[in-house]
């Protein structure tokens, strides 16, 4: 039992957290929210000279080899800041998917483009009538002549405006729901019979609907045996959960800290409200909602380093739940506890919350986990 | 990272576990019976392990943060309502910290031995935590030290030989605007002048009220430099026992609802709800493993010590809850002492999961209210943080 970081996780983190606070301010976050691309090439251009990109991924392509605590360390600093930049989409999921579901000769041929920051990437797996069922599919992909024809439709891709590759989950057999005969694409997303319809979120980031008529894939570009592809994304999706999770568990720091902070300087009634018995409790409350969150964060980390398998699944559930709860929780109260102003965009208090909101529903909400936990 | 104990630490467990299996109270046992207590502690003296929150040169075991944890959570664990005595986990401290030599000489190691039972007697009528409120007084009239007043919830005082006793004193020497300061004083429980009233507890246990009119006390009767109680008081709340590892105690709640559980059909309601408190213990669990790694390597507190108290009590209430709701019709049956006097008990097996278990149903139902003042305790933490 150690919870203590090694001397490289020290430093990764010192590094992401200096830049956070000296070089990533929120009116810089806010005006890359409203830019068309939606968030900075040049932040994206420093992530990749600072070796970020490369965190996940083995050295042989070019990584840093690092695992769930390396994620964790850098995304709950992410979320201290707010940042909009697509690392959970290019590194965390498309990236992840590649790395976990790919050949030698794939891995070589992607990952290098996402470690050095040329390439975008997205994962399309969501679709309109699934849910949080990853193998709720009715996309589908028939082998023809020495590859396969891609027809379908995925929601609420993110990073798709931006995403020079698409990860795309379609099933090549079974029925609309079946475990077996899901199969994972690289797609160009520049290719013919792929169309966009991009939007942003309401958290700040960009998103695509996007349409696969007849898009033809060569049989080079499927991840990993055809039909066995559900484990990829799984393994992928929870890897996300450890990231968004973690960057919740940074956006409740913030809350609670700034709701402490609000509460001992607005006055009423001729004193700080802080003075309030109801706001402490709340205030006790939602720092005992982020400790917990993290509690769990550490241990999901560790059993997902110890090997991916049920027991991590089962942590990773665990974390999702409770930081679903508590995002919910610390983000509502923030808010509440700073009264009309934390109703207005100008306060990043509103921003976190919309981010914690969102976090809940990404990959599965309360609800969701709970059940996935129970039958785990 | 790592998650894990390590070998030597797994191995610790491993003997801790026997030794609880071995010694401690059997499914049928109950630890209210005095036989069952003095099997347990002459055990415990025998390996040493009587008193693990003490210093080594005082007896402790010299474990390390994570061996005690382990220890105290095995405990909570399978030993359902088991508590680490008064005398150890709050007096011996208290003693070693503020004693004089002569008191240390006169009363550590009957403590550690189990050689001299003791109670605490901290809550008064109508005052709560409020230290200011307190009114049982300890005055010198020239010839000694005598006590007066009143000190409600005691625990084990029908077994007691002295109690360690908050009080107000009222000396010649006393300087404070008020005339009073605070101190712990030593009562022999069998002094004229004391007496003990039973008071029945929602489950049927047995608490005290402690009456004191004009007792006499030995002449070195006060612990420590007098106008310290608060301090002392303070020092006595933050023994780890009761507060580290009462994840056990949630943990065995859990294991005996999802006993529960099996003999219920159509349950997809319960069903969310055990999981959900289920995850609250894996977090108290994680809260808990923080807490003992910093104490282990020396680090800073990662949270005060106040969050598991208030995060333990409640998940105790919340399992008592759900226990509750679980039992269905076997929530009712309240075996008093006539009517289970030799009998066996109440239901099926099935339903009642084990021998003695309307009782342990009764205990479930008083948690499910009342673990702790964890309002108060809200209050508490609030103070820490500073908010």
């Amino acid at each position: 039992m150690d919870f203590s970081f090694t001397e490289e996780q020290t430093l990764l983190e010192d590094s992401v957290a200096r830049y956070m606070q000296n070089d990533y301010s929120f009116d810089d976050r806010q005006k890359a929210v409203k830019s068309e691309l939606g968030f900075s090439q040049d932040n994206w251009n420093t992530f990749a000279e600072l070796g970020w990109l490369g965190v996940p991924f083995d050295e042989a392509n070019g990584g840093f080899g690092g695992g769930a605590v390396e994620c964790m360390v850098m995304l709950e600093n992410f979320g201290k800041a707010l940042v909009v930049e697509p690392y959970l989409a290019t590194v965390v999921l498309a990236g992840g998917a590649i790395n976990h579901g790919g050949s030698t000769e794939q891995k070589a041929k992607y990952l290098p483009g996402i470690i050095d920051g040329s390439k975008q990437a997205a994962l399309a797996y969501v679709e309109p009538q699934g849910r949080f069922n990853l193998a709720d599919l009715v996309t589908t992909a028939k082998a023809e002549g020495d590859g396969y024809v891609l027809n379908g439709y995925k929601a609420v891709v993110l990073n798709g405006p931006s995403a020079d590759l698409l990860v795309v989950s379609a099933r090549t057999s079974g029925e609309q729901r079946d475990q077996k005969g899901v199969s994972l694409f690289v797609v160009d997303a520049s290719q013919t019979g792929v169309t966009r319809r991009d939007y942003p979120t309401v958290d700040g980031l960009r998103a695509s609907e996007i349409t696969f008529e007849n898009v033809k894939v060569s049989a080079d570009d499927v991840l990993g045996t055809p039909g066995e592809g559900l484990a990829t994304i799984e393994q992928a999706i929870d890897e996300g959960i450890m990231a968004v999770g973690a960057e919740a568990v940074g956006c409740m720091e913030v809350l609670y800290k700034d709701t402490v902070e609000y509460c001992k300087v607005r006055q009423q009634f001729g004193q700080p409200i802080g003075k309030f018995q109801v706001l402490q409790h709340r205030m006790v409350d939602m720092f005992m909602e982020h400790e917990q969150s993290k509690s769990l964060m550490y241990m999901a980390a560790m059993r997902m380093d110890e090997g991916y398998g049920p027991q991590a699944q089962k942590a990773v559930s665990a974390f999702k739940v409770q930081v679903g709860k508590s995002g919910k929780f610390v983000g509502q109260n923030a808010v509440q506890l700073h009264g009309g102003m934390g109703m207005t965009d100008e306060l990043n208090i509103g921003h976190y919350f919309k981010r914690l909101t969102i976090v809940d529903t990404l990959f599965g909400n309360v609800d969701f986990h709970l059940k996935r936990f129970g039958q785990l | 990272m790592k998650p894990n104990l390590s070998a030597t630490d797994q191995a610790f467990e491993r003997q801790v576990v026997r030794f609880v299996q071995r010694y401690g109270p059997k499914v049928d046992e109950s630890w209210r019976t005095r036989a069952v207590q003095q099997r347990w502690q002459a055990r415990l003296t025998e390996y040493g392990w009587s008193v693990p929150s003490w210093p080594k040169q005082y007896g402790g075991p010299d474990w390390t943060p994570t061996q005690k944890y382990l220890w105290y959570r095995t405990c909570a664990r399978a030993m359902s309502g088991y508590a680490e005595p008064d005398a150890i986990a709050r007096v011996g401290p208290l003693l070693i910290q503020w004693g004089s030599q002569a008191q240390q000489d006169e009363y550590l190691a009957e403590i550690r031995t189990f050689a001299q039972q003791w109670c605490v007697g901290y809550v008064e009528p109508m005052v709560g935590t409020d230290l200011r409120l307190f009114s049982t007084t300890v005055a010198h009239d020239g010839e000694g030290w005598h006590l007066n007043g009143c000190k409600v919830a005691v625990f084990d005082a029908q077994y007691a030989d002295k109690m360690c006793c908050l009080v107000c004193l009222k000396d010649r020497m006393s300087r404070d605007e008020s005339g009073q300061r605070f101190a712990f004083v030593i009562v022999d429980m069998h002094s004229p002048g004391l007496t003990l009233h039973r008071q029945q507890t929602l489950d049927g246990e047995s608490v005290f009220r402690v009456e004191f009119e004009q007792v006499h006390l030995a002449p070195n009767c006060i612990i420590g430099p007098v106008g310290h109680g608060g301090q002392h008081a303070a020092l006595m709340d933050t023994h780890l026992f009761g507060v580290l590892g009462r994840s056990g105690v949630v943990g065995a709640q859990l294991e005996l609802l999802q006993q529960q559980m099996r003999g219920l059909a159509e349950e997809d309601e319960l069903q969310r709800r055990v999981s959900e408190a289920e995850i609250e213990l894996v977090g108290l669990e994680a809260l808990e493993i923080r807490f003992t790694d910093a104490l282990q390597h020396n680090l800073p507190m990662p949270f005060p010590l106040t969050l598991l108290r208030i995060r333990a009590s409640q998940l105790e209430e919340k399992m008592g809850t759900l226990l509750v709701e679980s039992f269905g019709y076997y929530a009712l049956p309240y075996p008093d002492e006539i009517t289970s006097h030799n009998e066996s008990e109440i239901g099926p097996e099935r339903v009642s999961g084990a021998k003695a278990a309307s009782r342990s149903r009764l205990a479930q139902l008083t948690k499910s209210a009342y673990m702790d003042t964890s309002l108060d305790l809200q209050d508490q933490l609030a103070r820490v943080l500073k908010l």
